[in-house]
């Protein structure tokens, strides 16, 4: 951080400045800040209730499923790659909690017994494959996570027409309480997850092995990081994730079709990439969690002031075009050669 | 056996050039296509066997529309640089919904129509390509966001499905004697990407897929090669979007991200590398064809349809390995 100001002598006060706010960016979200920022001041000025208790209690709801889908989501991109069958897992979740466990005739905790043990030996196949074969994560994901769908379905027989246990849907419902309190447990949920990957992220080995891998592959290795094992973890517990986010989901959405889960591909995704997260680092979870609450925020203003459909879908792939202009970009080609 | 093959290349030839005269590895690498040809024969003698008798040509038209997709895909990946254009199927649709919800109506020849078309998603391409050259940004965000902002824009253009009563482009998805119209669509992509290939231009896109820094070193204009990558591709694109509408007589905005994955699925089951520089768009139409294959087989067998998605995920996986094995692919770091 202080070598290039000795390298750079002579500077008009302006370009400091800049280089300053350049510098910052790397470290801080601040665009992404400042945006959401206006955001709310706008949504406040225009849309009235915008800032009630209930409507900030529905948008932080709406801002932590697509934070909790985004949590695998997060660890994969530290690590240079995509997770496409978050959506697919999702989904195989869904559909074993509201069909396959009525149709088995077991359990509830058995159904997530299996959920559990399916989505790590899935995900942690891709992560496998991805490695050992080097192939491309996007196919291979995607690959998983149809194969994982098709599976549930193929046991179930192919109809689609459930409806989620009651208990779930309470964890999710925007005015149900935690303890007294008037937040929704899904919240309570979320906050002790960012935390608890915060911990894990700075605080502990694998944590700090995994941004090795993520950095650069081949110094990790050769400082006796097992990159396989770290490729097969990381997408191992981000199919396990999708998993859960989609118990809390099919709790929240009551009930399921096959592509229910496909809108929170990708916006886990956008999510990551707003919150300043970069393709095998740097990033958090903390961005992620920022990511999801701007998207639901932007969203909320946009629906509020009448944009709907199709101009929200241009909003959102200008909103996340932006975003990577603004602090996305890759190294030039002369500067690598 | 093949693993101990292609390890033994590996010691001999350390590049993994061509040297190894005869060796599996320089056989595949030459012939990247065969598992998909192979496979593509043995699912048309099961669907046909399934079916009692042999799928016609008159198929063809049903086939176009994704076999279009998966060569569209094909340039952005060979490009290399993680390159991929994963607003194809969106920008197919938006060439659809404009030549059947806008041009058509307006009154305009329609031929010239299919023409402005193609070259609204040539442009569209070549849009995706520079903003992640110029701005050097991850190609499948930028490509991403045009997804997202295609989807909406078609939405934009044709709120309903439109219904063609009449539609101009119909001899392309009917037979002209024993020929399918839908013939010259998927042979045109095959054409134009012949003479290509046969320019200077053509070698230094497989060198750029290869080795961007050698073939900056060498004095390549790399972005501009790979935005030429991106633009072919959308130009496919709006050709695929023709023969959709050829079939379909209708405008859908709805279907605007249907052919996503499935087209980029085909591309790898077709052989080409995802990392680029190996492969062709010979392989992207017969990685093509097997999944149509296996549509037709699954379907002629009164299978449910969820056996399908088994069946993708698992010959997706499975070619990923087969082709990781044959090429001789280094593991990773």
């Amino acid at each position: 951080m202080t070598t290039p100001e000795t390298t750079i002598p002579v500077r008009t006060g302006l370009a400091t400045l800049g280089d300053r706010l350049v510098r910052l960016q790397r470290r801080y979200p601040l665009i992404q800040a400042a945006v959401f920022l206006a955001a709310l001041a706008y949504g406040a000025i225009a849309l009235p209730g915008f800032l009630n208790w209930p409507s900030i209690r529905s948008m932080l709801v709406l801002a932590s499923l697509v934070g909790l889908a985004a949590l695998g989501q997060t660890l994969v991109v530290l690590l240079g790659g995509f997770d496409l069958s978050v959506s697919g897992f999702i989904v195989f979740t869904a559909l074993i909690l509201s069909q396959l466990i009525s149709v088995w005739d077991i359990p509830f905790w058995v159904g997530m017994v299996l959920l559990v043990g399916g989505s790590i030996v899935l995900g942690g196949l891709s992560g496998w494959l991805c490695h050992r074969y080097k192939a491309n994560p996007m196919i291979v994901t995607l690959a998983m996570g149809t194969l994982a769908v098709g599976l549930v379905q193929l046991q179930i027989g192919g109809a689609v027409t459930g409806t989620v246990p009651q208990g779930l849907k309470q964890l999710s419902a925007p005015i149900a309480t935690t303890f007294g309190l008037p937040v929704p447990p899904i919240v309570f949920i979320w906050l002790v997850v960012a935390v608890l990957m915060w911990l894990f992220l700075t605080r502990t080995v694998p944590g700090r092995k995994l941004y090795a891998t993520g950095a650069n592959e081949r110094a990790a290795s050769l400082a006796l990081t097992r990159t396989r094992w770290v490729w097969v973890g990381v997408f191992a517990f981000s199919a396990l994730a999708a998993a859960l986010a989609g118990v809390l989901l099919s709790g929240f959405v009551g009930s399921v079709n096959t592509s229910f889960g496909d809108p929170y591909l990708f916006q886990s995704l956008a999510a990551v990439i707003v919150g300043g997260t970069a393709f095998g680092g740097p990033g958090d979870y903390w961005r992620t969690v920022g990511g999801a609450i701007l998207l639901v925020v932007l969203n909320t203003v946009l629906a509020g002031i009448g944009v709907h459909g199709a101009d929200q879908s241009i909003v959102y792939g200008v909103i996340i075009l932006l975003a990577v202009i603004l602090y996305g970009r890759q190294r030039r080609l002369r500067d690598r050669v | 056996m093949t693993l101990h093959t292609t390890s033994s290349q590996a010691l001999a030839v350390p590049g993994g050039g061509r040297r190894g005269a005869g060796g599996l590895a320089a056989f595949t690498r030459r012939y990247y296509f065969a598992f998909a040809l192979l496979l593509a024969i043995l699912l048309y003698v099961g669907a046909s066997l399934a079916l009692g008798q042999p799928i016609g040509l008159d198929k063809l038209a049903i086939f176009a529309p994704l076999a279009i997709v998966a060569m569209a895909n094909t340039p952005a990946i060979l490009a290399g640089g993680g390159g991929i254009d994963l607003s194809i199927s969106p920008n197919m649709v938006l060439a659809n919904v404009l030549f059947a919800a806008v041009f058509l109506p307006s009154g305009l020849n329609p031929w010239l129509s299919v023409l402005i078309v193609i070259l609204i998603s040539a442009a569209v391409g070549a849009v995706n390509g520079a903003l992640a050259m110029y701005l050097r940004l991850s190609p499948v965000v930028v490509t991403l966001s045009v997804y997202f902002i295609l989807i909406g824009v078609n939405q934009k253009l044709a709120p309903n499905p439109v219904s063609l009563s009449e539609n101009p482009l119909r001899p392309l998805a009917a037979m002209w004697g024993p020929f399918p119209g839908a013939l010259i669509l998927v042979a045109l992509p095959l054409i134009i990407w012949g003479i290509i290939v046969s320019t200077s231009w053509g070698r230094t896109f497989i060198a750029v897929g290869g080795n961007d820094a050698a073939a900056f070193s060498a004095g390549v204009n790399v972005n501009l090669v790979r935005i030429g990558g991106y633009a072919l591709g959308g130009l496919f694109a709006g050709i695929a979007g023709i023969s959709l509408t050829a079939l379909i007589s209708s405008a859908d905005a709805t279907s605007s991200a249907s052919y996503t994955l499935i087209g980029v699925a085909a591309v790898a089951l077709g052989g080409t590398s995802l990392l680029g520089g190996h492969g062709g768009l010979l392989g992207s139409l017969l990685g093509a064809l097997c999944v149509f294959l296996i549509q037709s087989l699954i379907s002629s067998l009164h299978l449910p349809s969820t056996v399908q998605k088994i069946a993708y995920g698992g010959l997706l996986l499975l070619s990923i390995v087969i082709s990781a094995v044959l090429s001789n692919a280094k593991e990773r770091a």
